[in-house]
C-alpha cells in the first residue's frame, strides 16, 4: 500500500510556507551561546517552550493515531540475500570459498551477524566484499573494498560524479527492490512541496591533504556519496495553529548506501527490526502536556541535563523489543539538549576550558503513554 | 603480561621497521584501551551535575568490547575513577606523565588502538583539550591537551589509532596541528591515525551500535571510513518540532573526521584510505603531510559548517 503524502501535506506545509514561518536556515548559524546551569523553574520553562505545540492537556487522540499507524512487513518476509547480491553486483554471488567471517571469536551468538556471501579474504591486502545479516536485530550489511595499491598516488583518486538526485533515486530503488525495505518507511519529502530538500538525504565524502607548511595540498575530492535514510512511519499528526505539521514520525532503524565512482560499495541497514503496535498500550493513558513537562524537567535536573543552551523536542517512536525478535512501537517524545549552541568563537571555547564546562549534547526519550496499571506485575 | 608483550613485540617492531609491507592481523593482535568519563560531579574538576553524561562510557565500551570480540587484547578499561591527564600526557612535557605506562593499560601510548570519551573544547586553532575528573598533581590542570600543546605525543611507544569521542577533538580549525601530537620529536615511531569530531558531538545509549560498528567495520574496510560512515549523523539534531527529518533545513549534524599523517601527500592519503585494524602499516617516517576525511558541509552545534 502506498500513501499519498502530497495530499496529506498540502494543507499543513503549504500553510506554513505561506505564513513565512517554515524554516530557519541551519547554514546561517547564530553567534555562539554557552548554557548556564538552570534550576527546576527555568528547566520547566525551557521544556514547555520546546515541546510540540500539538501536545495538550488531553493527548489521547494523538496517542491513538500513533498506535494505529500503518507498519510495513518485516525484513524476515521481504529480504532475500540472493536478491540483494544481485542488486548490488548485477549477478548472484557464486564465487567459491568465500571468507564469510564477520566475527572472529568462537561461537555463534544471537547478536552475531550471519554471512550470506562474499569474495576474497577479510585479512590482508586483497579485494574483499561480504554480505551479512541478522534479521532479528534488523541488521543487513554489505561491505566492500578494493585491493590495496602500494603505488597509489593522489592522482588515482576517482571523483564521484553521480548527482545527488540520481544517488538518492538509485539508493531508494536498491533498498526497496534489492534489500526488501518498504519505501513507505522512507520519510522523503514529496517533490511537490516547495521548500523541502529531498537531496538533503545525500552527502558527499571528501578527502584532502595538506603539507605541514601549507605550501602544497591535495585538492578536496569527493570520493563517495552517502545516502542516509532514517526510518519513518507516516502518521500525519495534526498541524499547529501556524500550519506546521509532523508527517512522518521517526522509528528505530536507519539505512545507508555508499557509492564511489564505480558504483555501490556499501549498504548498512541497522536496527530495522520488525515493528508491531502494542496491543496493551491504552491511548487513554496518554500523558498530558503538563505531566510530560514535569517528567522531563525533573529528569534533566536529576540526571545531568541542567546545562541548557538549546533544547528541542519532537514526537518519535521508541521501541520495546522482545526476545521473540520483534519490537513494540512506543510513542514517545525525543528531547535533544545542547549545552552550547551557535558558532562558538575562540574566547568562548577558552571560557569552556577556564570554567571546566561540559560540551557534549545528549538525546533522551520519554514515553508518551503511561503503562496500564492493570497490566503491571503484582505480587 | 605487559612486559611479555613488550619483549615479543619489540622484535616484531624491529622487523616491521625493516619492511615496507603492511602487517596483517595474523601477525599481531592489537592492544586496545578505553578511557571514558560519564560522571564528573562526584570528582573535583567539574562538580556540576549538569555536565554528567551517564551514557557516554557505554558508547566507548561498545567499541572496546567489539575490538575484544575480534580477538584484540583488552589491555585496559578506565571509566571515571581517578582520571587525570597523567594517563595521556608524555614525559617530554612532565616527568610524572605516564602515557607509556603498561600497568593495567594505564597509559594511552601503551595501546595500539585506544578510545577516549569525555567533554572537549578547543584552544583557538591550536589544539583539542579534554576534561578530566581530577587535576593532574604535577601541573594542577584538569585538561588533556593535544595538538601543539607540547603535552601529548602519541605513537612514540605504541598508539597507532586514536579515537576521540569528544567535542572539537578533530576540529577543522585545529586540523593543521593534530599532526604535532602524533609525532614526538626525534622518536622513530609515530602515531598513524587520529579520529574525532568537528564541533559538538552527541551522547545517547542508542548510539552504542555505531561505535560497535566502527570496531567491526574497521576490520573489513579502512578505519577512516568506518569512523566517518558510522558516526556521521546528518540533519538529526536541534530540529524544529515539525521537522525531524530535516526537510526544511532546521536541523544540525554530527561531524566525524578521520585524519592521518605521512611523509608525502600520497603517503598520508594511502594510509588514511587503507589502514585497518588488521592491516597496519609501518610507522610513518614523519608528519610532514596530513590528510583528512569528512562530509562536505557538515554543520555541527558549536561550529560553522565544514
Amino acid at each position: 500500500m502506498m500513501y499519498d503524502v502530497t495530499k496529506t501535506l498540502k494543507l499543513g506545509v503549504a500553510a506554513a510556507l505561506a505564513a513565512g514561518v517554515a524554516a530557519t536556515d541551519a547554514q546561517t548559524a547564530p553567534a555562539g551561546t554557552i548554557g548556564g546551569i538552570s534550576n527546576i523553574e527555568q528547566i520547566t520553562s525551557i521544556v514547555d517552550a520546546a515541546l510540540p505545540p500539538i501536545l495538550a492537556g488531553d493527548n489521547s487522540a494523538i496517542a491513538t493515531q500513533l498506535l494505529n499507524a500503518p507498519i510495513a512487513p518485516p525484513l524476515s518476509e521481504t529480504f532475500s540475500p540472493r536478491t540483494a547480491l544481485h542488486a548490488v553486483l548485477g549477478h548472484e554471488e557464486d564465487e567459491s570459498a568465500p571468507d564469510c567471517r564477520h566475527r572472529t571469536h568462537e561461537g555463534d551468538k544471537d547478536d552475531d551477524d550471519h554471512c550470506k556471501g562474499g569474495t576474497g579474504s577479510s585479512d590482508g591486502s586483497g579485494a574483499y566484499r561480504h554480505l551479512s545479516e541478522n534479521l532479528a536485530l534488523g541488521n543487513i550489511r554489505y561491505l566492500s573494498r578494493p585491493a590495496f595499491n602500494p603505488n597509489f598516488v593522489a592522482a588515482d583518486l576517482k571523483p564521484v560524479t553521480i548527482s545527488d538526485a540520481d544517488a538518492l533515486s538509485r539508493s531508494v530503488s536498491l533498498l526497496s527492490k534489492g534489500f526488501g525495505l518498504s519505501p513507505t518507511e522512507f520519510p522523503l519529502p514529496p517533490a511537490s512541496i516547495v521548500g523541502t530538500k529531498p537531496t538533503g538525504f545525500v552527502s558527499s565524502l571528501i578527502v584532502r591533504g595538506n603539507s605541514s607548511g601549507g605550501d602544497a595540498a591535495v585538492a578536496p575530492t569527493v570520493i563517495q556519496k552517502l545516502v542516509h535514510i532514517r526510518r519513518g512511519v507516516l502518521v500525519n499528526l495534526p498541524a499547529d495553529t501556524s500550519g506546521h505539521m509532523q508527517t512522518y514520525v521517526p522509528a528505530p532503524g536507519e539505512a545507508k548506501v555508499l557509492m564511489d565512482a564505480k558504483g555501490i560499495v556499501g549498504v548498512m541497514i541497522e536496527n530495522w527490526r520488525e515493528l508491531r503496535s502494542n496491543p496493551s498500550a491504552n491511548p487513554k493513558l496518554a500523558k498530558s502536556r503538563d505531566m510530560l513537562v514535569n517528567e522531563i524537567a525533573q529528569d534533566l535536573l536529576s540526571n545531568g541535563g541542567s546545562r541548557i543552551a538549546h533544547l528541542s523536542a519532537h514526537i518519535t517512536y521508541g521501541s520495546d523489543c522482545r526476545d521473540a525478535g520483534f519490537c513494540y512501537l512506543v510513542p514517545a517524545v525525543q528531547v535533544y539538549v545542547a549545552p552550547a549552541t551557535g558558532t562558538l568563537n575562540s574566547d568562548q571555547l577558552q571560557q569552556i576550558i577556564a570554567g571546566k564546562i561540559g560540551t557534549a549534547g545528549f538525546v533522551r526519550e520519554y514515553a508518551l503513554i503511561n503503562p496500564d496499571p492493570a497490566l503491571l506485575p503484582t505480587r | 603480561m605487559g612486559m611479555k608483550r613488550r619483549n615479543v613485540v619489540l622484535a616484531f617492531k624491529a622487523a616491521a621497521l625493516l619492511s615496507a609491507v603492511a602487517l596483517s592481523r595474523n601477525a599481531l593482535a592489537l592492544y586496545v584501551e578505553e578511557f571514558a568519563i560519564g560522571n564528573w560531579s562526584n570528582a573535583t574538576c567539574d562538580m556540576n551535575t549538569g555536565d554528567d553524561r551517564g551514557d557516554w562510557p557505554g558508547m566507548a565500551d561498545a567499541w572496546y568490547n567489539q575490538m575484544g570480540a575480534f580477538g584484540h587484547y583488552q589491555a585496559g578499561r578506565w571509566v571515571d575513577g581517578y582520571m587525570t591527564k597523567q594517563h595521556e600526557c608524555d614525559p617530554a612535557y612532565n616527568s610524572n606523565c605516564l602515557d607509556y605506562w603498561s600497568a593495567g593499560g594505564y597509559g594511552y601510548d601503551w595501546a595500539d588502538a585506544a578510545i577516549a570519551a569525555y567533554h572537549g573544547s578547543a584552544v583557538g586553532t591550536n589544539y583539542w583539550a579534554g576534561l578530566q575528573r581530577y587535576p593532574f598533581y604535577a601541573d594542577g590542570d584538569c585538561w588533556v591537551r593535544a595538538g601543539n600543546s607540547n603535552q601529548t605525543y602519541f605513537g612514540d611507544q605504541w598508539l597507532k589509532f586514536f579515537h576521540a569521542s569528544s567535542c572539537f577533538s578533530a576540529d577543522e580549525d585545529t586540523v593543521g596541528n593534530i599532526r604535532v601530537a602524533m609525532s614526538k620529536p626525534n622518536a622513530p615511531l609515530l602515531s598513524h591515525q587520529w579520529d574525532g569530531f568537528h564541533g559538538i558531538m552527541w551522547i545517547n545509549s542508542g548510539f552504542d551500535g555505531n561505535y560497535q560498528n566502527v570496531a567491526s567495520d574497521g576490520h573489513f574496510i579502512p578505519i577512516s571510513y568506518a569512523w566517518v560512515d558510522n558516526l556521521y549523523k546528518k540533519g538529526q539534531f536541534d530540529c524544529a518540532w515539525y521537522d525531524p527529518f530535516n526537510w526544511f533545513g532546521t536541523c544540525l549534524d554530527e561531524c566525524p573526521m578521520a585524519y592521518a599523517i605521512g611523509a608525502s601527500g600520497d603517503d598520508a592519503l594511502n594510509r588514511l584510505l587503507n589502514e585497518r585494524y588488521d592491516f597496519v602499516m609501518i610507522s610513518p617516517s614523519n608528519n610532514n603531510w596530513y590528510a583528512w576525511l569528512y562530509y562536505a558541509g557538515c554543520h555541527p552545534e558549536g561550529k560553522d559548517p565544514m
